[in-house]
């Protein structure tokens, strides 16, 4: 069982020198000054990080356990440190934290602050990730974005500077959360556009009393205590169990390529 | 916007020919009067154009289709655009679980999936079924079940309902929703957190036809007895149509009534009749004396539940209303109308919202409006995609494709930088003045030869005049034949490809008037020479509602490019009154446009007519001469989208 030396981080060009620092449970990399500034990186053991995905920016970015990273996953800290919790899945070519804009490429490592492309946030915004979310291919969350537990970010979504995702949320592919917007809990953002097209719905948590159109007449009462949260119950597991194949596949197909 | 240059738009020739006329063909133009946009800007040689097909013209627009849109009759020999042919539904299937269904369960059940599909009520997407039972632990194997939306998270526990067996969903669905409806409609408007439900169910109506109508008892109260939306419909079908049984079959003497009661009731046409064609008018008269008649039963109103009266509770809307108001209904909790389309008429909040079963589509099979040919008929099967018949009209006219010619320099251009820069003209950005050289090929689809005849005005009409030469306007296509036939024979087919590009030539081949550019085996190439005429620039106060009236045409004609029906309505004459809402914007125009919308857009009208040799598989009125062998013909104008002239 090599798995721990096989979720090695796997900073995508591998031309540049690596530093690797064996923890009990975590490697901590520092990467030498090159071209493009490489973050210092604190990946959990058991979590799986594809060997495409590239890691940019001075700002430490940390993994938690049970994440699994796709390839060609991008993910900046030049605007301030980048923080993913445990057992999220993070889709391919999405974008956690923005890349610098193409006029200060010329980054100075030591000096982080100046180095963020956005003149717009010359502070250190903190991005976090909670535990168990999902973020979808091509999803692009800015700096400064706490998206909390069990949310999902699906394809194509928006999720700008600032803005916080409540937990168990749901951004559908496409949408777009403003600049320091604020999603409830329990809260999908769905439609179309930005702003106008959108809207959003609450689930439902608790038990429902059927609704007198609905009158669901035929089910006696306590066969309506299910509670809404069963659902988001049924789809973590679900997300566990895709989690554990992505393990098999991204981290396998690692290991393959190592030897 | 519309499709990208170049493009081809076929006219059909219904637009002239309202009626099916094969012997006819397309010589004259539609109505100069309509087709006209009424002040041409430089009617430079109107005279001219008198037959002259103009894409310009509001009314032209409305006819013109891509060609793929159009379907050919083979009875009539003509293109039949969408407005030419009627349609008939072949079957009904659900576009989700694909199966059929009987046109008389359509009928008498809706056109709504019976089984199991469902769409979300929050945001349409398909509900899928899945079970509870990994989660909720019920120890069997086969859980609840619940419909669930992958899309935005709705589950039909946000309604609270839960299915028990995962087949047969609609069948549950209706029975949860009708079985108890009496007390959860009491509920829907009594009891939505009001303390009303108990004062509902003490109360009770008296059933008969003389309770009073509502204004003596106030209706605050909900009946017991009150029934759900459905069973409300079907209970008030019935009471009508017993009503109109009633009211109408009671009458045998319509001079015994008091007329202005009879009148408001639907017998009573039927007595006036009869009291005009009944022989037996006098035998009545004398029969019945006048007190003995009874009198006619006037139709009325529903008046108690069970008859399909439904009383709004007084307090009902300001319920809704503080629902409305409260914290945990807000903005997202209101159904929106898109929502509240296909849902009950009280279903106002998003928990009110039943899933909805997938609407049915149909197979349709076309017919020619005029002689009842079928052009296209579908396979009956629903998982089929194949059709029976499709007579579509590109295997019958030619494939028309056109693209600029490669700019020769020793065709003299040389003034302008562009062109020498670019090898082939930017279609977008067309120089004004400046002749370009355009290929247009024409591709035979039909196992016959054809000989075709292009003719064009030689000036565009409308505000830009454009010049234009077809420098070989008379030519052979040859036959289509089979693909492994070619494939067989084609001894050089490299030689085709590079001839045909145009390119590989080095700009030895120049265009030469009254010779085909090229020449394939069924296709044909032949040279255009365009030059586009110069956009003046105006202040664009002058046809304020020229342009209105070119907008509405060219808004049709897009979008028919998105979607193929095209059932349109020819409104836009210019002498007529323009359409509603658009004859207020005349003054509003007036800021310093430099052009009409899209009158820097060239288009060529070009008529094609077609002729060839063909076997006389039918009937045909029209046949010359030959008994085996019958000159077909054709004609039709069409036009090509070139580009877009540059300021």
């Amino acid at each position: 069982m090599d798995k721990p030396s096989s979720q090695h981080l796997k900073p995508p060009s591998s031309a540049i020198h690596h530093h690797h620092h064996h923890h009990h449970h975590q490697q901590r990399v520092s990467s030498s000054s090159s071209a493009t500034p490489r973050p210092p990186l604190t990946v959990h053991a058991s979590a799986t990080v594809a060997d495409t995905v590239v890691f940019q920016g001075t700002h430490p970015i940390s993994i938690g356990a049970g994440t699994v990273i796709h390839p060609r996953a991008k993910l900046y800290s030049y605007d301030g440190p980048l923080s993913i919790g445990e057992g999220c899945i993070i889709g391919e070519k999405s974008s956690i934290g923005a890349s610098p804009t193409p006029t200060s490429t010329t980054t100075t490592p030591t000096t982080p602050t100046t180095t963020s492309g956005s003149s717009e946030a010359p502070s250190i915004v903190k991005t976090r990730i909670s535990n168990a979310v999902t973020i979808a291919p091509l999803a692009i969350v800015f700096p400064g974005a706490y998206i909390h537990s069990a949310a999902i970010v699906e394809s194509s979504a928006t999720i700008h500077r600032g803005a916080s995702v409540g937990s168990h949320s749901k951004i559908c592919g496409g949408c777009h959360v403003p600049p320091n917007g604020n999603i409830p809990d329990w809260t999908v953002v769905w439609g179309v556009g930005s702003n106008s097209g959108q809207r959003r719905r609450k689930r439902t948590t608790g038990k429902i009393v059927p609704s007198a159109v609905v009158a669901a007449g035929s089910v006696t009462p306590q066969q309506q205590g299910v509670e809404g949260r069963l659902i988001e119950d049924a789809r973590l597991v679900v997300l566990q169990r895709e989690r554990e194949t992505l393990v098999h596949m991204i981290g396998g197909s690692a290991t393959a390529r190592r030897r | 916007m519309s499709r990208p240059f170049p493009y081809t738009y076929i006219s059909c020739p219904c637009v002239e020919r309202p009626v099916s006329d094969p012997s006819r063909k397309k010589e004259t133009s539609p109505r100069k009067g309509s087709s006209q946009p009424a002040p041409e800007i430089n009617d430079n040689d109107d005279e001219e154009e008198e037959k002259d097909f103009d894409p310009r013209s509001p009314r032209a627009n409305f006819s013109l289709y891509p060609p793929e849109q159009l379907l050919y009759c083979e009875d009539c020999h003509q293109i039949k655009c969408p407005r030419c042919i009627t349609e008939e539904i072949v079957c009904w299937y659900c576009p989700s679980c694909l199966f059929e269904t009987p046109s008389s369960m359509v009928r008498s059940e809706g056109n709504r999936c019976a089984r199991n599909c469902f769409s979300c009520p929050i945001c349409t997407a398909p509900l899928a079924v899945s079970t509870l039972e990994n989660v909720s632990g019920s120890g069997s194997q086969q859980g609840p079940w619940v419909l669930s939306c992958g899309y935005c998270m709705w589950t039909t526990l946000d309604i609270g309902i839960k299915f028990d067996k995962p087949t047969n969903i609609r069948n549950q669905l209706s029975k949860m929703t009708e079985s108890s409806r009496g007390r959860q409609m009491s509920r829907a408007y009594g009891d939505l957190k009001s303390p009303l439900s108990p004062l509902a169910t003490a109360y009770s109506t008296v059933d008969g036809p003389e309770v009073p109508p509502d204004d003596g008892k106030p209706p605050a109260d909900e009946d017991p007895a009150v029934l759900g939306p459905d069973a409300r419909f079907a209970a008030l079908k019935a009471f009508y149509r017993n009503q109109l049984s009633e009211t109408s079959a009671s009458p045998n003497d319509p001079l015994g009534t008091d007329f202005g009661a009879g009148f408001s009731s639907p017998g009573a046409l039927n007595r006036i009749m009869s009291l005009y064609t009944s022989s037996t008018l006098s035998g009545l008269y004398g029969g019945n004396s006048k007190k003995s008649k009874p009198k006619p039963l006037m139709m009325r109103e529903a008046q108690t539940a069970s008859e399909g009266l439904k009383l709004a509770a007084s307090d009902a809307e300001d319920t809704i209303i503080q629902r409305m108001a409260s914290d945990d209904c807000g903005w997202e909790g209101l159904a929106s109308s898109e929502q509240r389309v296909f849902q009950f008429p009280e279903a106002r909040f998003v928990e009110d919202l039943l899933p909805l079963p997938t609407l049915l589509r149909t197979k349709r099979s076309k017919r020619c409006k005029s002689c009842k040919h079928i052009l296209v008929k579908p396979e009956f099967k629903p998982q089929s995609t194949r059709f029976r018949i499709r007579l579509i009209a590109l295997s019958y006219i030619p494939l028309t494709t056109i693209r600029p010619l490669a700019v020769s320099p020793s065709s003299g251009v040389t003034s302008s930088t562009t062109l020498l820069a670019a090898p082939t003209p930017d279609l977008n950005a067309l120089q004004p003045l400046q002749p370009i050289q355009i290929l247009l090929t024409l591709k035979n689809h039909m196992f016959d030869p054809v000989r075709v005849t292009l003719g064009t005005p030689s000036v565009t009409p409308g505000a830009v005049a454009t010049k234009v030469t077809i420098l070989c306007p008379q030519f052979d296509i040859g036959a289509n034949s089979d693909v492994w036939d070619e494939a067989l024979q084609a001894s050089n087919p490299a030689d085709q490809r590079s001839s045909r590009s145009g390119l590989t030539g080095g700009y030895e081949k120049v265009a030469e008037a009254g010779k085909v550019w090229d020449k394939g085996r069924n296709w044909t190439t032949v040279v255009l020479e365009v030059v586009p005429g110069l956009l003046e620039r105006k202040t664009g106060t002058l046809n304020t509602k020229e342009k209105k009236d070119e907008e509405d045409a060219k808004d049709a004609r897009h979008a028919r490019d998105a979607t193929s029906d095209g059932g349109w309505s020819d409104s836009d004459e210019n002498e007529t009154t323009p359409p509603p809402g658009h004859g207020l914007g005349l003054e509003t125009q007036s800021s310093p446009a430099p052009a009409q919308p899209d009158e820097d857009v060239l288009e060529i009208p070009v008529f094609v007519r077609m002729e060839w040799d063909s076997e006389n598989q039918m009937e045909q009125p029209v046949a010359k001469g030959k008994p085996e062998m019958v000159k077909r013909e054709l004609a039709y104008w069409m036009v090509l989208g070139v580009g877009r002239i540059e300021y």
